[in-house]
């Protein structure tokens, strides 16, 4: 049963906030009590394998699907109960988006715009402008490119509040993920607006998210600010035995052998660092990109589960 | 393992098995109308139940065979495994033919083995057969009611089934498909008809007795679903060969353009950013937004359902113009032109009319309903109810204004036309006309119904007409059960003139409210198949 939620004040910091949600389809459980807050006027990258949970979140919070539990608020309203309220506040764009193929760009510009009340017809044909679109095309004839373009005019020409991007850069080649980064840098955090950007390409999402959520098996496994993400996580290289001994001092990620040292990748790396030199243990440090993140708190939690049945395994050089 | 073959085969059997499962079911209900009949056209109306379905379905199951892949997006996953396309187009072509001529045999075969049945009961029922097989229309001369029924469904399905594939291949959807195919049918048969007509009677049999009859029975031939037509031609006997020889040879040839160009077309629309840009004209000009959502939303339904109904008025205008073509050359005497045309409009506004408004009742939802397209407006500020109730609107508006508002005018004229010629008293105008728009409305909603819940063009098309058929019969079983209940003889006239009009209306009304509502609720909650593969 859904927490019941009254309708807040719009104007409170958050633009996102979910407690405890749970999410279930059939006996598939795809969300486990996922909590996150996205204040606004931020760019929030949601990070998550293929199938991690990561649509289905994105579609409660338009209130497109129904909790099962838990408490969602988005700018403020509960998306279950003002769907309509809050679809026209924020703006969408849907992983691979399709549009009617037989419509032209101006065609269904003109077909979305009335309905919602803050629609701006010039912005909406500045940014066909800006993006080079052709108007007079119709959409089955656009190249995936400029399928995702349109698709982000109509997310934005009615000046959202708050911006849902679900893996919108997918299918792209690299020069049009760029682009497309470069165009939401422009003409949204220019603006202040606040970005909740869902995707499993993160270096994609580097360049341009403040904070990050990492989800993986329906859980939220992290969440923090960009740099300090980067301060928190770093890997280590030290030696196996020095490794053995202090491990249970650690909140390690991921850990692999290389001859005799081993890599780790640690959460809370100063008191990491300040612990080994406290007990005299000779390590190196390597900063981790996002990418690198990513990976030691998914890919490293799943070899942690295997390696805990036979903890020497974690320790066996690796191939 | 399975072979390439074998696993074509389990693919397409897995695909094909709920079409044959309906198309069996239609069969079946069709037959069971006319078997209560024991006197001498028993056999006759049997194959008249068994043909009337068949040939639409047909037509159905073969836009399905030539679009669905490509409809449904999996076109680029199958050319991309290692087998010839060649191997697929062929296996699809087999399993659809079968789907449409194993329930018919599976009739015939129960027809014949209740039969047998007769015999020891007595029942005379060899009249009848005699009768069927005389009058049925087919070229090979079985002297056998069962095989000849069963080789002219057989030259019907696998006629209309090729042309069908062969120039619906590759096409965006079913609805393209059909649309396409059935014009280019028609075409054909119009033409035909149209040679016919231009010929008086005698200018005709001079013609045929002059050789005109090779270029007849050659035409038959090759014109879709001709063949099984060509009876009277084929008493000429010696012409038999070369015809048969071209229908061969035509209907091969359209199965080998089949499975020659399936897939290979697919995506004619190339997706790139130097065609769209060359193929528009750069205008750096926006239009205003439109007015409201209401109007948005009306916009959107007028364009989608727009085509298919400009379709049916152009079938209605090609009938019109043959209806004057036909007048000036066989009847200018005898019949007053406003009396014929009004007469050929009205049946084609009713027939061509209810046609169109399944396949509009169809479309007003099922690119809504895709996988691909619902997201996009789901996610809008749109409330479902507005965009249902608005969408239906439109879409019955549209055809209201083409087909059943001309037939509402045309009724009087058809009316004293007919009284005219044929019946005594007054028709009772009103009640033809409620009746006729209840017809338009019921069949449209049901197709709504059905669409939102299964989300699939050939399903939908089948159950619309499979519910139509189990309403009616559900009708007539609960005036039988009052029948019985009641012990109240007049019971069993309830449904005949004049006082059955108002039952049929309530009736109708009852199933456009419940149709409507399980739509709207199937609509609004997202209920229904979630994928249309």
């Amino acid at each position: 049963m859904s927490t019941p939620v009254t309708s807040g004040n719009s104007t409170s910091d958050s633009a996102i906030d979910l407690q405890a949600v749970y999410k279930s389809f059939r006996r598939t459980e795809v969300l486990r009590g996922v909590t996150l807050r996205v204040e606004r006027g931020k760019t929030f990258a949601f990070l998550g394998r293929n199938a991690s949970g990561k649509t289905t979140t994105i579609r409660m919070l338009l209130g497109l699907l129904k909790r099962d539990d838990g408490a969602i608020r988005v700018l403020g309203l509960d998306p279950q109960r003002e769907p309509l309220e809050l679809r026209r506040r924020v703006g969408y764009l849907a992983e691979d988006q399709t549009m009617y193929g037989w419509m032209k760009i101006g065609e269904i510009l003109r077909f979305v715009a009335p309905f919602y009340p803050t629609w701006d017809h010039e912005l909406a044909l500045k940014y066909v402008r800006d993006f080079e679109l052709p108007i007079a095309t119709k959409i089955k004839h656009l190249s995936k490119g400029q399928n995702v373009r349109l698709g982000l005019v109509l997310a934005l020409a009615h000046r959202p509040e708050l911006v849902i991007l679900d893996d919108p850069a997918l299918g792209l080649d690299p020069i049009m993920r760029k682009q497309f980064n470069r165009d939401l840098i422009t003409h949204l955090q220019g603006e202040g607006r606040t970005v909740f950007y869902s995707s499993h390409l993160l270096y994609e999402v580097e360049p341009v998210a403040d904070e990050v959520a990492i989800l993986d098996e329906g859980r939220i496994v992290r969440q923090a600010d960009t740099e300090t993400l980067r301060r928190d996580v770093k890997q280590l290289i030290l030696g196996r035995e020095a490794f053995v001994a202090n491990r249970r001092l650690l909140s390690v990620l991921d850990a692999r052998s290389d001859d005799e040292r081993m890599v780790v990748a640690v959460d809370g790396a100063a008191k990491a660092m300040e612990l080994l030199r406290y007990e005299g243990v000779e390590f190196q440090v390597v900063d981790l990109n996002l990418d690198e993140i990513f990976e030691a708190f998914v890919a490293g939690r799943r070899d942690d589960t295997a390696a805990s049945a036979t903890p020497q395994a974690m320790l066996e050089p690796s191939a | 393992m399975r072979t390439i073959w074998q696993s074509l085969a389990w693919k397409e059997w897995h695909e094909h098995k709920w079409k044959l499962a309906a198309i069996l079911a239609i069969v079946i209900a069709c037959v069971a109308m006319v078997l209560k009949n024991t006197e001498s056209s028993l056999f006759s109306n049997i194959q008249v139940a068994i043909l009337l379905p068949i040939i639409p379905l047909s037509v159905l199951v073969a836009t399905s065979t030539a679009t669905s892949e490509r409809s449904r997006g999996t076109l680029p996953f199958l050319a991309s495994l290692p087998i010839s396309r060649r191997k697929v187009a062929t296996v699809k072509l087999l399993f659809g033919i079968g789907s449409c001529l194993l329930p018919v045999l599976f009739i015939l075969l129960a027809i014949y083995g209740w039969s047998l049945s007769w015999d020891a009961l007595g029942v005379d029922y060899r009249t009848s057969l005699t009768v069927a097989a005389r009058n049925l229309r087919e070229p090979l001369d079985f002297g056998n009611w069962y095989l000849a029924l069963g080789s002219a469904v057989t030259l019907w399905v696998v006629s209309l089934f090729l042309w069908t594939a062969a120039i619906g291949a590759n096409r965006a959807d079913e609805v393209s498909a059909a649309a396409v195919a059935l014009s280019v049918i028609a075409s054909i048969w119009l033409g035909l008809i149209g040679i016919g007509v231009w010929l008086s009677d005698d200018q005709l049999d001079k013609w045929l007795g002059q050789g005109g009859a090779w270029l007849a029975a050659l035409a038959f031939a090759i014109a879709p679903g001709g063949f099984s037509l060509s009876k009277e031609l084929w008493v000429l006997g010696w012409l038999a060969p070369a015809a048969l020889l071209l229908f061969v040879v035509v209907h091969s040839t359209l199965a080998v353009c089949f499975v020659r160009h399936f897939g290979r077309d697919g995506d004619r629309f190339i997706r790139s950013h130097q065609t769209a840009t060359r193929d528009s004209q750069q205008i750096d000009w926006l239009g205003p937004p439109r007015q409201s959502w209401l109007t948005a939303i009306a916009w959107k339904q007028l364009r989608e359902s727009g085509p298919v109904v400009g379709a049916g008025i152009g079938g209605i205008a090609a009938i019109l113009g043959f209806a004057i073509l036909a007048w000036a050359r066989t009847v200018r005497n005898d019949v007053d032109l406003r009396d014929f045309i009004s007469t050929a409009l009205f049946f084609g506004c009713l027939y061509l009319g209810g046609f169109t408004t399944l396949v509009v009742g169809i479309g007003v939802f099922l690119r809504d309903l895709s996988p691909e397209l619902h997201t996009f407006w789901r996610s809008r500020p749109i409330s479902p109810n507005a965009w249902y109730w608005i969408k239906c609107a439109t879409g019955l508006t549209i055809v209201f204004m083409a087909f059943q508002l001309p037939m509402l005018l045309l009724l009087p004229v058809v009316a004293s036309a007919q009284q005219a010629q044929h019946f005594n008293g007054t028709p009772d105008l009103l009640r033809i006309g409620m009746l006729g728009v209840a017809v338009f409305i019921t069949v449209f909603s049901i197709a709504v119904a059905v669409t939102c819940l299964m989300r699939n063009a050939v399903y939908a098309t089948v159950l619309s007409i499979l519910a139509m058929y189990g309403g009616t019969m559900l009708l007539v079983a609960a005036v039988y059960c009052y029948q019985l209940i009641t012990l109240d003889e007049r019971a069993k006239y309830l449904l005949d003139e004049p006082q059955g009009t108002w039952v049929w209306l309530a009736a109708m009304m009852f199933a456009t409210v419940l149709a409507n509502f399980v739509a709207w609720l199937a609509l609004r909650n997202d209920w229904g198949r979630k994928s249309r593969y």
